[in-house]
């Protein structure tokens, strides 16, 4: 009969077991407290079957049912597509950042202060025609202009480079991480199948999607038996114990880059996380200031080729091309060779004689003359609109950043609300638990108190 | 019921992290604009000062080639004006023997003395009119390199003729002194001694010299009004260079407070205010503590502290 004193035995027991089980996951908990992605776990505690008596049911004490661990989906759904959103931002901005150090502006030395140097040179030789070192100086400061256009180019175009390279190096990371994912799909898969709740494991691939969040952009959803399905653009990555990873390839033409599953070949849509801040960058800001730039460096090259065109230098011939026909961009904007050798060849003078270096002051006036190439902006302007606009972009992406940055912070809160270890929660469930313990204790003395007094009835 | 949210040993540290890194960096970057004294180092500082910054320096550097412009106009103006002065004392010397020479009682030994001192006049015009700046002959238009007169000479040395250069004496020399400000700088030995009105200078003072030699007194007698009317000729090219020198010295006025206009205008725009960034500073600092203070009470104590 349950109802005997062997039952309050067999309920202590039961007792000391269930608060032992819940010292332990609490000393987990607190060994935990600084492991990323731990979610807090706790003994669920239920009353053990109670048996049928005279007065009515009789408890038999308590049991542990199952160990939990406190888990907000919603939030994580949360926290991931802002993470996504971060990701993007934040690699925009630091490309654009690097953007911002080439250029090297507000500068003397950058661009803008060369180009002013550059059209001062012209005025100074229209005031002493015939001057040799005035005309030596028109060709260093054309060739310092020359070479601050190329560097340009090339300094951004290395930066396209680079952002080709952290592309791929995102990409090996991911698909590292789908691996693991796989791996870890198997192993839930296969403990939940025990029916035991696969607590840490969880929490570990939950720290992977969150990792994978920042770097494109993904869905999931957890199949049944408890493995989960990733999905970038609507494609899974991960399936159960298989993940399909992405790889980088360019458009043949435009060079731009496509995200697509090495496997089946089609196309991944990559649309937020870091990769698409880097591709963004790639492949529409950077072209976009390689193509301003190539239209500057043209219409520098024709205006003012036409303009020496129609002058007579000072060998009383007429002028010479000053930057080498076919100018496609900043890239091959170069100086005529034979003009660059012997500055008498600079043709500055409208009427022949070589005092007059009117023409000189033509060139030099082009500095604020509308362009008609340039949409009626003078070459000064439409590069000083470029700088504005590149620190635009990068002044919007990184106040982009930080308010994401906030938000994300808030959701990691709010998560940790629900998921965090609070050393002072688990001081006192431990307390709690000790106390129900020694209670335990005290109960099976009692019990053996009263069958010692069984024992010597007489 | 609501109830308060769980705070953990974490979220305290998150928090924590990110005030005082926000805190930090606020410090750091109005250190750094108090160092360089730039409000703006970066476009993205602020893309549409940096515009307006790069608009003001270019208006700066052309405002300076202005100014070297000026500098440039002016020295050659005022060399012209000085050799047009010289010029003015030759027909003025020579009108002084003209009219000390028209008379009966000059003897032949006075007349031959006064002839030579014409002579020397003469050449001096000679040397003036083909004056040099800078290695660009003034009166010879925009063919600067060669001589804009051109002499003949008898066996005995002495100028008998004096014409134009052939190769050409004409252009406009034009200088940029400000904004839309272009003027013409030179002036032509032509307008200046050869005339076709008002005669040619030359011709005056060879005439002059050898009527004194053949007792010419006719011709003596017409030297005076010749060289009146030279002089003249020469007077409304000096007017032209005074007007010349008005402008110049009105585009310099402009081109000098351009200079402080502008470079006040970029300093509001680049550069800090310095008194608001020490203060900034101070209260960032202040922020930075307190945020220190606060945290390091904050992340001490735990229910531990008090579990016997």
């Amino acid at each position: 009969m349950a109802g005997g004193i062997n039952g309050i035995l067999d309920s202590a027991k039961r007792a000391l077991i269930a608060q032992q089980y819940s010292i332990q996951v609490t000393g987990h908990n607190i060994a935990n407290v600084n492991t990323l992605g731990y979610s807090r776990q706790r003994v669920h505690l239920t009353t053990s079957a109670p048996v049928d008596s005279m007065p009515g049911q009789l408890g038999t004490g308590v049991k542990p049912a199952e160990v939990q661990r406190f888990r907000d989906l919603f939030i994580d759904y949360q926290l991931r597509r802002e993470s996504q959103a971060l990701g993007r931002f934040d690699a925009a901005s630091k490309s654009l950042e690097m953007v911002e150090g080439v250029l090297n502006e507000p500068n003397d030395f950058a661009l803008s202060g060369i180009l002013n140097e550059f059209w001062n040179s012209w005025e100074d030789l229209a005031n002493d025609p015939t001057s040799q070192a005035a005309r030596t100086v028109v060709i260093e400061e054309a060739a310092s202009v020359v070479q601050a256009f190329r560097k340009l180019n090339a300094d951004l175009t290395d930066l396209q480079l680079n952002l080709t390279s952290e592309i791929n190096s995102d990409l090996a990371k991911l698909n590292a991480t789908a691996a693991t994912l796989a791996e870890l799909n198997d192993r839930i898969v296969q403990a939940e199948s025990k029916h035991q709740n696969a607590n840490d494991l969880r929490d570990y691939r939950d720290t992977l999607l969150d990792e994978l969040a920042t770097l494109v952009n993904v869905s999931w959803q957890e199949q049944d038996n408890g493995s989960l399905t990733v999905y970038v653009g609507g494609l899974p990555l991960v399936e159960y114990d298989t993940a399909n990873p992405l790889a980088m390839d360019q458009d043949a033409e435009s060079g731009d880059a496509i995200i697509f599953f090495s496997g089946s070949g089609l196309e991944a849509k990559v649309e937020q996380g870091s990769l698409a801040g880097r591709i963004d960058v790639r492949d529409t800001q950077l072209p976009e200031y390689l193509m301003h730039l190539d239209q500057l460096a043209m219409a520098l090259a024709e205006e003012i080729n036409n303009r020496h065109l129609t002058g007579i230098d000072l060998n009383g011939d007429a002028g010479g091309l000053l930057f080498n026909d076919g100018c496609e961009g900043a890239k091959t904007l170069s100086l005529n060779s034979t003009v660059a050798d012997d500055p008498n060849l600079i043709a500055v003078s409208a009427d022949g004689n070589t005092g007059d270096g009117s023409l000189a002051l033509e060139i030099a006036g082009l500095r604020s003359a509308a362009v008609a190439e340039l949409g009626g902006a003078s070459i000064s302007e439409y590069y000083h609109t470029l700088v504005s606009r590149i620190g635009a972009d990068s002044a919007n992406s990184s106040r982009l950043v930080e308010q994401q940055e906030t938000f994300v912070n808030q959701l990691e809160n709010y998560r940790h609300s629900v998921t965090g270890v609070s050393i002072d929660e688990e001081m006192t469930n431990m307390i709690l638990y000790e106390q129900a313990y020694q209670a335990a204790a005290k109960m099976i003395r009692v019990a053996d108190e009263m069958l010692w007094t069984v024992i010597n009835l007489k | 019921m609501s109830t308060s949210p769980r705070v953990t040993n974490f979220m305290k540290m998150n928090n924590i992290l990110l005030t005082l890194n926000r805190r930090m960096n606020s410090l750091v970057r109005t250190q750094e604009q108090l160092a360089t004294n730039l409000r703006v180092m970066h476009p993205s500082d602020d893309p549409v000062g940096t515009q307006r910054i790069l608009e003001l320096k270019s208006d700066i550097a052309l405002n300076e080639q202005h100014l070297r412009n000026l500098d440039n106009t002016e020295g050659r103006l005022n060399y012209t004006e000085s050799i047009i002065v010289s010029i003015e004392e030759i027909i003025t010397e020579a009108r002084n023997d003209a009219v000390f020479t028209d008379s009966d009682t000059i003897t032949d030994e006075e007349r031959a003395i006064i002839s030579a001192g014409i002579n020397n006049l003469l050449e001096d015009l000679f040397n003036h009119a083909n004056g040099r700046y800078n290695e660009t002959y003034l009166f010879s238009g925009t063919n600067s390199q060669v001589a804009p007169f051109v002499e003949t000479r008898n066996d005995a040395g002495e100028i008998v003729a004096v014409t134009l250069n052939p190769l050409g004496t004409d252009g406009e020399i034009i200088r940029e002194i400000g904004l839309e400000n272009r003027i013409r700088i030179n002036i032509l030995g032509e307008d200046l001694l050869m005339s076709a009105e008002t005669g040619d200078l030359f011709d005056v003072l060879i005439d002059f010299r050898d009527a004194l030699r053949s007792g010419d007194t006719d011709a003596i007698g017409d030297t005076i009004d010749r060289l009146d009317n030279a002089h003249d000729q020469v007077l409304v090219q000096r007017t032209f260079l005074g007007a010349l020198g008005q402008r110049v010295l009105q585009a310099r006025n402009i081109a000098q407070e351009i200079t402080i206009d502008y470079t006040d205008d970029l300093s509001r725009v680049q550069d800090v205010d310095y008194a608001e960034a020490v203060m900034q500073y101070s209260l960032e600092e202040n922020a930075y503590q307190a945020a220190l203070a606060v945290s390091a009470r904050l992340i001490q104590p735990s229910l531990l502290d008090f579990l016997g």
